[in-house]
Protein backbone atom coordinates (compact mmCIF):
# COMPACT_ATOMS: atom_id res chain seq x y z
CA UNK A 1 0.00 0.00 0.00
CA UNK A 2 2.67 2.38 0.56
CA UNK A 3 3.39 1.91 -3.20
CA UNK A 4 -0.09 3.11 -4.25
CA UNK A 5 0.31 7.27 -4.08
CA UNK A 6 3.43 8.33 -6.14
CA UNK A 7 4.71 11.22 -7.96
CA UNK A 8 3.01 10.16 -10.87
CA UNK A 9 -0.12 10.93 -9.11
CA UNK A 10 1.47 14.23 -7.72
CA UNK A 11 2.02 14.86 -11.11
CA UNK A 12 -1.70 14.54 -11.95
CA UNK A 13 -2.80 16.55 -9.35
CA UNK A 14 -0.49 19.30 -9.52
CA UNK A 15 -1.98 20.23 -13.18
CA UNK A 16 -5.01 19.76 -12.38
CA UNK A 17 -5.19 22.15 -9.68
CA UNK A 18 -2.93 24.15 -12.00
CA UNK A 19 -4.91 23.84 -15.11
CA UNK A 20 -8.20 22.47 -14.24
CA UNK A 21 -9.55 22.25 -10.85
CA UNK A 22 -13.22 22.53 -12.00
CA UNK A 23 -16.04 20.37 -10.34
CA UNK A 24 -16.95 16.97 -13.03
CA UNK A 25 -19.31 19.06 -15.25
CA UNK A 26 -17.04 22.18 -15.01
CA UNK A 27 -15.82 23.84 -18.07
CA UNK A 28 -12.21 21.95 -18.20
CA UNK A 29 -9.97 19.39 -16.78
CA UNK A 30 -6.84 17.64 -17.36
CA UNK A 31 -8.41 14.35 -16.05
CA UNK A 32 -9.20 11.27 -18.58
CA UNK A 33 -11.91 10.25 -16.35
CA UNK A 34 -14.59 11.60 -13.70
CA UNK A 35 -13.58 9.31 -11.42
CA UNK A 36 -10.13 10.64 -11.01
CA UNK A 37 -11.58 14.02 -9.34
CA UNK A 38 -13.17 11.90 -6.85
CA UNK A 39 -9.89 10.09 -6.41
CA UNK A 40 -7.64 13.17 -6.41
CA UNK A 41 -9.87 14.87 -3.79
CA UNK A 42 -7.71 13.76 -1.08
CA UNK A 43 -8.44 17.30 0.99
CA UNK A 44 -11.64 18.10 1.47
CA UNK A 45 -12.39 21.44 2.55
CA UNK A 46 -15.92 20.52 3.39
CA UNK A 47 -17.65 17.01 2.44
CA UNK A 48 -16.53 15.80 -0.21
CA UNK A 49 -16.19 19.32 -2.28
CA UNK A 50 -15.15 17.75 -5.78
CA UNK A 51 -12.44 20.65 -6.08
CA UNK A 52 -9.05 19.47 -6.75
CA UNK A 53 -6.72 22.52 -5.41
CA UNK A 54 -3.40 23.21 -4.34
CA UNK A 55 -3.99 22.16 -1.07
CA UNK A 56 -5.05 18.36 -2.61
CA UNK A 57 -1.57 18.60 -4.48
CA UNK A 58 0.34 20.04 -1.29
CA UNK A 59 -1.25 17.13 0.65
CA UNK A 60 0.15 14.68 -1.50
CA UNK A 61 3.82 15.88 -1.77
CA UNK A 62 3.98 16.11 2.26
CA UNK A 63 2.96 12.58 2.13
CA UNK A 64 5.59 11.44 -0.03
CA UNK A 65 8.28 14.09 1.95
CA UNK A 66 7.31 12.07 5.43
CA UNK A 67 5.66 15.30 6.56
CA UNK A 68 2.67 14.76 8.55
CA UNK A 69 -0.06 16.72 8.39
CA UNK A 70 -2.58 18.26 10.53
CA UNK A 71 -4.92 17.91 8.00
CA UNK A 72 -7.42 14.62 7.72
CA UNK A 73 -6.91 13.77 4.33
CA UNK A 74 -7.87 10.53 2.13
CA UNK A 75 -4.29 9.39 1.20
CA UNK A 76 -4.23 5.42 0.58
CA UNK A 77 -1.01 4.06 2.33
CA UNK A 78 -0.01 1.03 4.63
CA UNK A 79 -2.33 0.30 6.94
CA UNK A 80 -4.82 2.94 5.62
CA UNK A 81 -6.57 1.72 2.59
CA UNK A 82 -8.72 4.06 1.39
CA UNK A 83 -10.87 2.76 -1.47
CA UNK A 84 -13.99 2.73 -2.83
CA UNK A 85 -15.66 0.48 -5.44
CA UNK A 86 -19.14 -0.98 -6.89
CA UNK A 87 -20.95 -2.97 -9.82
CA UNK A 88 -18.68 -1.98 -12.56
CA UNK A 89 -21.40 -1.34 -14.96
CA UNK A 90 -21.95 2.13 -12.62
CA UNK A 91 -18.38 2.64 -10.94
CA UNK A 92 -17.21 6.30 -12.24
CA UNK A 93 -20.37 7.41 -13.75
CA UNK A 94 -21.75 10.73 -12.69
CA UNK A 95 -25.60 11.86 -12.44
CA UNK A 96 -27.26 14.49 -13.88
CA UNK A 97 -25.92 16.83 -11.54
CA UNK A 98 -22.30 15.76 -11.28
CA UNK A 99 -22.40 13.22 -8.45
CA UNK A 100 -20.04 10.30 -8.18
CA UNK A 101 -21.92 8.75 -5.98
CA UNK A 102 -24.65 7.44 -7.63
CA UNK A 103 -22.54 5.24 -9.93
CA UNK A 104 -20.67 3.88 -6.50
CA UNK A 105 -23.11 1.12 -6.06
CA UNK A 106 -22.85 -2.05 -4.64
CA UNK A 107 -25.97 -3.62 -4.59
CA UNK A 108 -26.70 -6.16 -7.31
CA UNK A 109 -29.70 -8.45 -7.69
CA UNK A 110 -28.97 -11.84 -9.21
CA UNK A 111 -32.00 -13.06 -12.03
CA UNK A 112 -32.51 -16.47 -13.54
CA UNK A 113 -30.46 -14.63 -16.17
CA UNK A 114 -27.93 -12.85 -14.52
CA UNK A 115 -25.87 -14.70 -12.32
CA UNK A 116 -22.66 -12.62 -12.79
CA UNK A 117 -21.72 -9.37 -11.18
CA UNK A 118 -18.45 -7.45 -11.74
CA UNK A 119 -16.93 -5.56 -8.82
CA UNK A 120 -14.66 -2.77 -9.27
CA UNK A 121 -12.75 -0.56 -6.56
CA UNK A 122 -10.58 2.71 -6.29
CA UNK A 123 -7.81 3.98 -4.24
CA UNK A 124 -7.85 7.08 -2.90
CA UNK A 125 -4.95 9.49 -4.31
CA UNK A 126 -4.60 6.41 -6.69
CA UNK A 127 -4.82 9.03 -9.77
CA UNK A 128 -3.40 7.43 -12.48
CA UNK A 129 -5.19 3.66 -11.84
CA UNK A 130 -1.61 2.24 -10.82
CA UNK A 131 -3.53 0.04 -8.63
CA UNK A 132 -7.15 0.83 -9.21
CA UNK A 133 -9.68 -0.21 -12.50
CA UNK A 134 -9.42 2.17 -15.17
CA UNK A 135 -12.65 2.90 -16.03
CA UNK A 136 -13.38 1.27 -19.38
CA UNK A 137 -17.35 1.51 -19.52
CA UNK A 138 -19.81 3.86 -20.73
CA UNK A 139 -20.34 7.40 -19.51
CA UNK A 140 -17.00 7.15 -17.59
CA UNK A 141 -14.93 9.25 -19.63
CA UNK A 142 -14.85 12.50 -19.85
CA UNK A 143 -15.67 14.46 -23.41
CA UNK A 144 -12.10 15.24 -25.24
CA UNK A 145 -14.34 18.75 -25.54
CA UNK A 146 -14.62 19.30 -21.41
CA UNK A 147 -10.69 18.59 -21.24
CA UNK A 148 -7.94 21.39 -20.86
CA UNK A 149 -5.31 22.44 -23.40
CA UNK A 150 -2.21 23.67 -22.75
CA UNK A 151 -2.92 26.95 -24.06
CA UNK A 152 -6.37 27.56 -22.14
CA UNK A 153 -4.98 26.08 -18.68
CA UNK A 154 -1.64 27.56 -18.84
CA UNK A 155 0.42 24.51 -18.21
CA UNK A 156 2.00 21.32 -19.78
CA UNK A 157 0.48 18.38 -19.02
CA UNK A 158 -0.60 16.92 -22.11
CA UNK A 159 -4.97 16.49 -21.38
CA UNK A 160 -5.87 13.39 -20.85
CA UNK A 161 -2.43 12.10 -19.20
CA UNK A 162 -3.00 8.58 -17.65
CA UNK A 163 -1.09 5.98 -16.66
CA UNK A 164 -1.18 3.23 -19.04
CA UNK A 165 -1.10 3.38 -22.54
CA UNK A 166 1.28 6.55 -22.56
CA UNK A 167 4.42 4.72 -20.50
CA UNK A 168 7.98 5.57 -21.93
CA UNK A 169 10.71 3.50 -20.74
CA UNK A 170 14.32 4.55 -19.95
CA UNK A 171 17.49 2.68 -18.89
CA UNK A 172 18.88 3.55 -14.98
CA UNK A 173 21.54 2.16 -13.49
CA UNK A 174 21.36 1.11 -9.29
CA UNK A 175 23.68 -0.39 -7.22
CA UNK A 176 24.62 -1.17 -4.23
CA UNK A 177 28.54 -1.65 -3.21
CA UNK A 178 31.10 -1.41 -0.10
CA UNK A 179 33.57 1.36 -0.92
CA UNK A 180 35.56 2.39 2.45
CA UNK A 181 33.73 -0.23 5.08
CA UNK A 182 30.18 2.04 4.09
CA UNK A 183 27.58 0.74 1.73
CA UNK A 184 27.03 3.29 -1.44
CA UNK A 185 23.64 2.35 -2.99
CA UNK A 186 24.13 5.39 -6.13
CA UNK A 187 20.95 6.11 -8.54
CA UNK A 188 22.72 6.78 -12.09
CA UNK A 189 20.11 8.20 -14.81
CA UNK A 190 21.23 9.65 -18.45
CA UNK A 191 17.12 10.07 -18.64
CA UNK A 192 16.13 13.58 -19.52
CA UNK A 193 13.24 15.66 -19.75
CA UNK A 194 12.10 14.36 -16.12
CA UNK A 195 10.58 16.60 -13.83
CA UNK A 196 9.43 14.31 -11.26
CA UNK A 197 10.96 10.73 -10.17
CA UNK A 198 10.71 8.34 -7.00
CA UNK A 199 12.41 5.42 -6.25
CA UNK A 200 10.99 3.14 -3.21
CA UNK A 201 14.23 2.14 -1.49
CA UNK A 202 14.12 -1.62 0.80
CA UNK A 203 17.30 -2.01 2.79
CA UNK A 204 18.14 -4.66 5.49
CA UNK A 205 17.85 -2.74 8.57
CA UNK A 206 19.90 -5.57 10.74
CA UNK A 207 22.90 -5.03 8.71
CA UNK A 208 22.57 -1.61 7.96
CA UNK A 209 21.77 1.79 9.07
CA UNK A 210 21.01 4.94 6.95
CA UNK A 211 23.62 8.11 7.35
CA UNK A 212 23.03 10.26 4.53
CA UNK A 213 21.28 10.99 1.66
CA UNK A 214 22.77 12.95 -1.27
CA UNK A 215 20.75 14.63 -3.79
CA UNK A 216 22.63 16.23 -6.74
CA UNK A 217 19.23 16.60 -8.63
CA UNK A 218 19.71 20.11 -10.03
CA UNK A 219 19.02 23.51 -8.17
CA UNK A 220 15.75 23.99 -8.73
CA UNK A 221 13.92 20.61 -7.93
CA UNK A 222 11.91 20.03 -5.00
CA UNK A 223 13.86 17.16 -3.71
CA UNK A 224 11.95 14.14 -1.08
CA UNK A 225 12.82 11.43 1.31
CA UNK A 226 10.88 9.47 3.43
CA UNK A 227 12.53 7.19 5.84
CA UNK A 228 10.10 4.58 7.55
CA UNK A 229 13.00 3.13 9.82
CA UNK A 230 11.18 0.50 11.65
CA UNK A 231 10.31 -0.89 8.04
CA UNK A 232 14.06 -0.36 6.69
CA UNK A 233 12.14 1.54 4.17
CA UNK A 234 13.30 5.03 2.25
CA UNK A 235 11.27 6.75 -0.59
CA UNK A 236 13.12 9.41 -2.46
CA UNK A 237 12.72 11.41 -4.99
CA UNK A 238 12.17 14.95 -6.84
CA UNK A 239 9.57 16.99 -8.39
CA UNK A 240 9.09 20.07 -9.99
CA UNK A 241 5.76 22.01 -9.46
CA UNK A 242 6.43 24.52 -11.93
CA UNK A 243 6.83 21.48 -14.24
CA UNK A 244 10.00 23.55 -15.90
CA UNK A 245 13.24 22.06 -14.50
CA UNK A 246 14.38 18.55 -14.47
CA UNK A 247 15.82 15.64 -12.47
CA UNK A 248 19.81 15.79 -13.51
CA UNK A 249 21.60 13.44 -15.08
CA UNK A 250 25.04 11.41 -14.06
CA UNK A 251 24.35 10.46 -10.28
CA UNK A 252 21.11 12.34 -8.77
CA UNK A 253 20.62 9.96 -5.94
CA UNK A 254 23.46 8.81 -3.62
CA UNK A 255 22.49 6.67 -0.14
CA UNK A 256 24.78 6.12 2.59
CA UNK A 257 24.73 3.39 5.31
CA UNK A 258 27.23 2.15 7.50
CA UNK A 259 27.45 -1.27 8.36
CA UNK A 260 26.60 -3.07 11.56
CA UNK A 261 27.84 -6.33 11.08
CA UNK A 262 30.85 -7.48 9.46
CA UNK A 263 30.41 -7.54 5.57
CA UNK A 264 32.46 -8.89 2.43
CA UNK A 265 29.74 -7.71 0.03
CA UNK A 266 26.55 -6.42 -0.70
CA UNK A 267 24.28 -8.40 -2.83
CA UNK A 268 20.56 -8.57 -1.56
CA UNK A 269 20.92 -5.83 1.51
CA UNK A 270 19.26 -3.12 -0.60
CA UNK A 271 15.86 -4.05 -2.63
CA UNK A 272 13.87 -1.39 -4.74
CA UNK A 273 10.37 -1.78 -5.62
CA UNK A 274 8.68 1.98 -7.32
CA UNK A 275 10.89 2.97 -9.53
CA UNK A 276 9.04 5.64 -11.74
CA UNK A 277 9.32 9.09 -13.51
CA UNK A 278 7.26 11.51 -14.87
CA UNK A 279 7.63 14.09 -17.73
CA UNK A 280 6.27 17.44 -18.20
CA UNK A 281 3.88 16.78 -20.48
CA UNK A 282 2.34 13.89 -17.75
CA UNK A 283 4.05 10.67 -19.48
CA UNK A 284 5.17 8.26 -17.34
CA UNK A 285 8.50 6.56 -17.92
CA UNK A 286 9.24 3.33 -16.59
CA UNK A 287 12.39 2.60 -15.70
CA UNK A 288 14.36 -0.23 -16.71
CA UNK A 289 16.85 -1.85 -15.15
CA UNK A 290 19.37 -4.17 -17.44
CA UNK B 1 76.69 -24.51 19.80
CA UNK B 2 76.60 -24.93 16.13
CA UNK B 3 73.90 -26.10 15.83
CA UNK B 4 72.35 -23.97 18.03
CA UNK B 5 73.54 -21.07 15.94
CA UNK B 6 72.48 -22.96 12.90
CA UNK B 7 69.04 -23.02 14.01
CA UNK B 8 69.20 -19.19 15.34
CA UNK B 9 70.39 -18.24 11.56
CA UNK B 10 67.12 -20.50 10.31
CA UNK B 11 64.70 -18.36 12.58
CA UNK B 12 66.48 -15.01 12.11
CA UNK B 13 66.15 -15.96 8.27
CA UNK B 14 62.62 -16.94 8.36
CA UNK B 15 61.32 -13.98 10.49
CA UNK B 16 63.64 -11.43 8.18
CA UNK B 17 61.42 -12.83 4.93
CA UNK B 18 59.16 -10.15 2.98
CA UNK B 19 55.37 -10.70 3.76
CA UNK B 20 54.68 -10.27 0.01
CA UNK B 21 56.38 -13.74 -0.64
CA UNK B 22 54.00 -15.32 2.02
CA UNK B 23 50.94 -13.26 0.87
CA UNK B 24 49.59 -15.41 -2.66
CA UNK B 25 49.36 -18.50 0.18
CA UNK B 26 46.98 -16.47 2.25
CA UNK B 27 44.92 -15.54 -1.13
CA UNK B 28 44.10 -19.46 -1.92
CA UNK B 29 40.50 -19.63 -1.03
CA UNK B 30 39.32 -22.86 0.22
CA UNK B 31 36.04 -23.85 -1.29
CA UNK B 32 33.67 -25.82 0.43
CA UNK B 33 32.78 -29.08 -1.89
CA UNK B 34 28.89 -27.53 -1.83
CA UNK B 35 30.15 -23.96 -3.53
CA UNK B 36 32.69 -26.00 -5.94
CA UNK B 37 32.38 -24.68 -9.08
CA UNK B 38 34.12 -27.17 -12.30
CA UNK B 39 33.99 -24.60 -15.10
CA UNK B 40 36.53 -22.24 -15.35
CA UNK B 41 33.92 -19.47 -14.46
CA UNK B 42 30.13 -19.42 -13.27
CA UNK B 43 27.69 -18.84 -10.24
CA UNK B 44 26.80 -21.24 -7.27
CA UNK B 45 25.09 -21.02 -4.11
CA UNK B 46 25.13 -23.54 -1.45
CA UNK B 47 21.51 -23.70 -0.89
CA UNK B 48 18.63 -22.96 -3.04
CA UNK B 49 15.46 -22.79 -0.21
CA UNK B 50 17.10 -20.01 2.15
CA UNK B 51 16.32 -17.27 5.07
CA UNK B 52 18.25 -14.69 6.35
CA UNK B 53 21.23 -15.24 4.39
CA UNK B 54 22.83 -17.76 1.83
CA UNK B 55 26.47 -18.28 0.79
CA UNK B 56 27.34 -18.04 -2.94
CA UNK B 57 30.69 -18.49 -4.81
CA UNK B 58 30.90 -16.39 -8.00
CA UNK B 59 34.07 -18.10 -9.92
CA UNK B 60 35.52 -15.42 -12.01
CA UNK B 61 38.33 -15.73 -15.53
CA UNK B 62 39.92 -13.14 -14.86
CA UNK B 63 39.96 -10.04 -12.30
CA UNK B 64 37.85 -6.90 -12.59
CA UNK B 65 34.53 -5.41 -12.06
CA UNK B 66 31.39 -7.55 -11.62
CA UNK B 67 27.69 -7.10 -10.74
CA UNK B 68 25.19 -9.88 -8.86
CA UNK B 69 21.77 -8.77 -9.67
CA UNK B 70 18.41 -10.81 -7.92
CA UNK B 71 15.35 -10.83 -10.01
CA UNK B 72 12.11 -11.50 -9.13
CA UNK B 73 10.15 -14.45 -10.63
CA UNK B 74 8.76 -11.62 -13.41
CA UNK B 75 12.35 -10.97 -14.53
CA UNK B 76 12.19 -7.21 -12.80
CA UNK B 77 15.84 -6.64 -11.29
CA UNK B 78 14.91 -6.08 -7.50
CA UNK B 79 18.42 -5.55 -6.06
CA UNK B 80 21.90 -5.18 -7.66
CA UNK B 81 25.94 -5.27 -6.24
CA UNK B 82 28.95 -3.85 -7.95
CA UNK B 83 32.28 -5.05 -6.89
CA UNK B 84 35.48 -5.91 -7.94
CA UNK B 85 36.93 -9.82 -7.09
CA UNK B 86 39.70 -11.68 -8.30
CA UNK B 87 40.43 -14.36 -10.74
CA UNK B 88 38.97 -17.63 -9.50
CA UNK B 89 37.00 -18.46 -6.68
CA UNK B 90 35.15 -15.88 -4.55
CA UNK B 91 33.04 -16.97 -1.58
CA UNK B 92 30.38 -14.32 -0.81
CA UNK B 93 26.84 -14.30 0.66
CA UNK B 94 23.55 -12.95 -0.42
CA UNK B 95 21.14 -11.46 2.11
CA UNK B 96 17.73 -11.84 1.68
CA UNK B 97 16.27 -10.32 4.92
CA UNK B 98 14.57 -7.48 2.93
CA UNK B 99 13.19 -9.56 -0.21
CA UNK B 100 9.50 -11.06 -0.05
CA UNK B 101 9.22 -14.85 0.17
CA UNK B 102 9.54 -15.82 -2.94
CA UNK B 103 11.38 -17.27 -5.79
CA UNK B 104 14.25 -15.26 -7.68
CA UNK B 105 17.21 -15.87 -10.23
CA UNK B 106 20.81 -14.31 -9.59
CA UNK B 107 22.67 -13.50 -11.88
CA UNK B 108 26.28 -13.13 -12.37
CA UNK B 109 27.52 -10.48 -14.73
CA UNK B 110 30.21 -9.14 -15.94
CA UNK B 111 30.04 -4.75 -15.75
CA UNK B 112 28.78 -5.06 -19.93
CA UNK B 113 26.02 -6.83 -18.25
CA UNK B 114 27.42 -10.48 -19.89
CA UNK B 115 26.04 -13.13 -18.08
CA UNK B 116 28.52 -15.31 -16.60
CA UNK B 117 26.37 -17.66 -14.33
CA UNK B 118 22.98 -17.66 -13.00
CA UNK B 119 20.96 -19.38 -9.83
CA UNK B 120 18.20 -19.84 -8.40
CA UNK B 121 17.03 -19.02 -4.97
CA UNK B 122 13.79 -19.40 -3.02
CA UNK B 123 13.42 -16.82 -0.31
CA UNK B 124 11.69 -18.13 3.07
CA UNK B 125 12.15 -16.08 5.74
Amino acid sequence: MDNVVTVSDLALVFAEAIGGGNSPNGSTTTFDYYIQTFIANIFHDEAFDGKIDFQDSYEILAYLQGVSSDNTTYITYKGRAIQSGGNESTFGTIDENGSYFAGIDATFKPTDSNKSFNFVHALMGDVNFSHSWEPDTEGTAIPTSQQANASVARMSMAAGSKFSGTAEEANLDLTSELKDGLVEFTIGSQVEEMIGAQFNIIYDRTRLVLDNVIFDTGNTMTNFSNHIEEDGKINIGSFDQNFEATVKTGTPYKLIFTPIVQLQNTSGLITFKVNEGVKADGTQINFIME
Amino acid sequence: MKKVLLLLSVFLLVGCMDDDIISPIDDIVEVPESLQIEDVQGLKVESTIVSDEVRMNIKLPYTGTYRVKIRDISKNLVSQEKLDANEGDNILKVYVSSLENNGYTLELTDDNHDIIGIASIVVNN
